[in-house]
């Protein structure tokens, strides 16, 4: 990252639009959303249920386009991309965390979390991506879990395993909807005290979409959204 | 490490268990009938060739030009018969034996009554040299080697017209090459043909080239000369090489030419063949077209999932076109492996078809080659691929956040 770059939001949303069509009723998603974030940052995105948090983070996250309005990601228009280049910016630059985990079940830890980087055009050789694989299951608490598959492992490890697998691509965005949803509540504050502690340790800006008030103690800005609307951005707050 | 599309194809493949173990079934079952059924008609048509060509026809013919085309078996269109000729014949590399024949038109009578019959005039003892299977078709009686030089063997619709029996007499006058008329008497001494299978002509005989030729005053001629090969699969090969060798006054032609009506009847059986197989593989290639339709609907979370990560259309295409390819090609395999062991233990042992009607009952070797089994492999993998497509190509083509928001 270089100076020039650290001075520039990495998200930059203008007068964002999404409609949805319901047979013959438009229902309207996000009416006219503006948001910046810049690198490093940790955000939470409040709001309550049918607010527009998902389909923010899904336009955010290149998984559906708005129906108007401007997206920038690290200074390029991303709105007029093809699926595929949309694929490429997701595979290596954004990674996304859901609620339902969202793993292969065919696949065992380590290949849930290396398969990002196998469907590369230019794949890295497999013993360093192992390598690597190996350090980040580790680093997140599933060394003793490498070899399972996501059905014999509970929500929390995961939760783990998806966030490992958003981090192997060195993204340089973590979107996470709301991710501790499905978990209990200790394990709910020890997967967001890994998210920031990866925020801090590794620079990843973190993106974070939740309607329980109890995450948002642990946010650095927190932007409330209702009815398709950004209502509020709070200030920075210790976490 | 097998390549990771590879990987997760084969696991889903063993993910849903029972449903992969129908459809697998299903084209097992395919593959292993169409090879089965293959091989079973390869042996019998390998059968009804070597009846043909170890009977009948031989694998070659020689005839003066023209002989073949002209509508009445002319007499004047002969050959010469002499062993000088039939010497030059067999010199020819891949040549075993020939043997002169005469096929003329003549009037059996017995009992008053005169009827009209077509008759085949051979050297008794060269024809089975050619044809060693030319006996096989004597159902009563003795063969013509076994009989004095005035003997004849008749269709049974034959003597039956004559009202004559076995060990009996008849005379058999026919015009010569000039048109005066013969006649000399003949004993009758075997039953031509399978009981209960009728004959293409119905009158017919068969009697010692050197009494016909003494009846047609043809000393020394034949209208028909067949040649047997050490391999008669080499006649298209020999042919162009005894043509040259006798000239264009000659005319050779290979069992094919001369008994086009087998290569039809082989060719109707392969159409029926391709058809039932063809019905077979495409029962089978739909279920694989429904197991994948289940997979992409059960599946359209994990496909959004993939696509999150950043897979691209082309490659969930390819995963789900690799899933039901693997289908078709491990049913595939495991059909071709049991039909191909049924081929090869029949193949050894032999078939024994009793035919009703039939004398002795049809021996058939079934044999398949390497090259259908690996067509047909090719075809099962392949149409597993196409029936999947239209499936893959829905998966592939959805929109992340839909696919996300499937239930």
């Amino acid at each position: 990252m270089t100076q020039t770059e650290r001075g520039k939001p990495l998200i930059a949303l203008q007068d964002i639009v999404k409609q949805y069509q319901l047979g013959k009723t438009i229902v309207p998603a996000l009416q006219g959303v503006d948001l910046e974030v810049m690198r490093g940052e940790f955000t939470v995105v409040m709001g309550p249920s049918g607010s527009g948090k998902s389909t923010l983070l899904n336009i955010i996250g290149c998984l559906d386009s708005p129906t108007s309005g401007t997206y920038q990601f690290a200074g390029t228009e991303v709105g007029n991309q093809d699926f595929d280049k949309l694929a490429e910016l997701r595979n290596r630059k954004i990674g996304i965390i859901f609620q339902s985990f969202n793993l292969i079940p065919v696949l065992n830890v380590i290949e849930n979390v290396e398969f990002p980087c196998l469907m590369r055009k230019d794949p890295e050789p497999l013993t360093s991506l192992r390598a690597r694989v190996v350090k980040l299951c580790e680093d997140v608490g599933l060394g003793p879990y490498m070899k399972h598959r996501p059905d014999e492992l509970s929500g929390g490890q995961r939760q783990r395993v998806a966030i490992a697998r958003a981090l192997i691509t060195h993204p340089e965005l973590v979107l996470a909807d709301e991710p501790t949803a499905n978990l209990d509540s200790k394990t709910s504050d020890q997967i967001i005290a890994l998210m920031q502690q990866l925020n801090q340790r590794m620079g990843v800006t973190f993106i974070f979409s939740t309607h329980d008030p109890r995450v948002m103690q642990h946010a650095k800005r927190v932007v409330h959204i209702a009815d398709g609307k950004i209502v509020e951005h709070s200030p920075q707050v210790a976490a | 490490m097998l390549p990771p599309l590879l990987r997760i194809a084969f696991r889903n493949v063993l993910r849903n268990r029972r449903r992969s173990l129908i459809t697998f079934s299903a084209v097992f079952l395919a593959l292993g009938i169409m090879v089965s059924i293959r091989g079973f008609l390869n042996g019998l048509q390998a059968t009804i060739r070597e009846s043909v060509v170890l009977g009948q026809t031989g694998a070659l013919q020689v005839h003066r030009t023209g002989f073949l085309k002209s509508v009445s078996a002319s007499l004047d269109l002969s050959i010469p018969s002499d062993d000088a000729f039939l010497a030059k014949i067999t010199a020819i590399p891949g040549v075993k034996e020939a043997t002169a024949r005469i096929m003329f038109g003549g009037m059996p009578n017995a009992n008053d009554v005169s009827t009209a019959a077509l008759f085949t005039a051979m050297d008794p003892r060269r024809e089975l040299t050619v044809c060693p299977r030319r006996n096989e078709m004597i159902y009563r009686g003795k063969a013509l080697k076994d009989s004095g030089p005035a003997a004849a063997i008749l269709s049974p619709e034959l003597a039956a017209s004559l009202g004559i029996k076995l060990g009996q007499k008849a005379t058999l006058l026919t015009g010569d090459r000039d048109g005066v008329m013969n006649a000399l008497d003949f004993e009758f001494v075997g039953e031509y043909g399978q009981p209960g299978l009728p004959l293409p002509d119905k009158k017919l005989g068969f009697v010692p080239l050197a009494f016909a030729q003494e009846l047609l005053r043809m000393e020394g001629r034949a209208t028909e000369i067949a040649v047997a090969l050490h391999r008669f699969e080499d006649a298209e090969k020999v042919k162009p090489v005894l043509q040259a060798t006798l000239g264009p006054e000659y005319e050779v032609s290979t069992w094919h030419d001369v008994a086009a009506y087998i290569d039809d009847a082989i060719a109707t059986q392969n159409f029926i063949l391709n058809l039932i197989a063809g019905v077979f593989l495409f029962v089978a290639l739909l279920g694989i077209a429904n197991t994948m339709l289940m997979s992409v609907l059960e599946r359209t979370r994990e496909i959004g999932t993939m696509m999150s990560v950043g897979v691209r259309r082309r490659q969930i295409l390819t995963l789900f076109l690799l899933e039901a390819s693997l289908l078709g090609l491990a049913g595939g395999v495991l059909g071709s492996i049991a039909g191909g062991g049924f081929v090869l233990y029949y193949g050894h042992k032999g078939m024994i078809l009793p035919i009703p009607g039939m004398l002795a009952p049809l021996h058939v070797f079934p044999l398949v080659s390497a090259g259908y089994i690996l067509f047909i492999l090719g075809l099962a993998a392949g149409g597993a691929a196409l029936a999947a497509l239209w499936p893959s190509v829905r998966a592939s083509r959805m929109r992340p956040v839909e696919a996300l928001s499937a239930v």
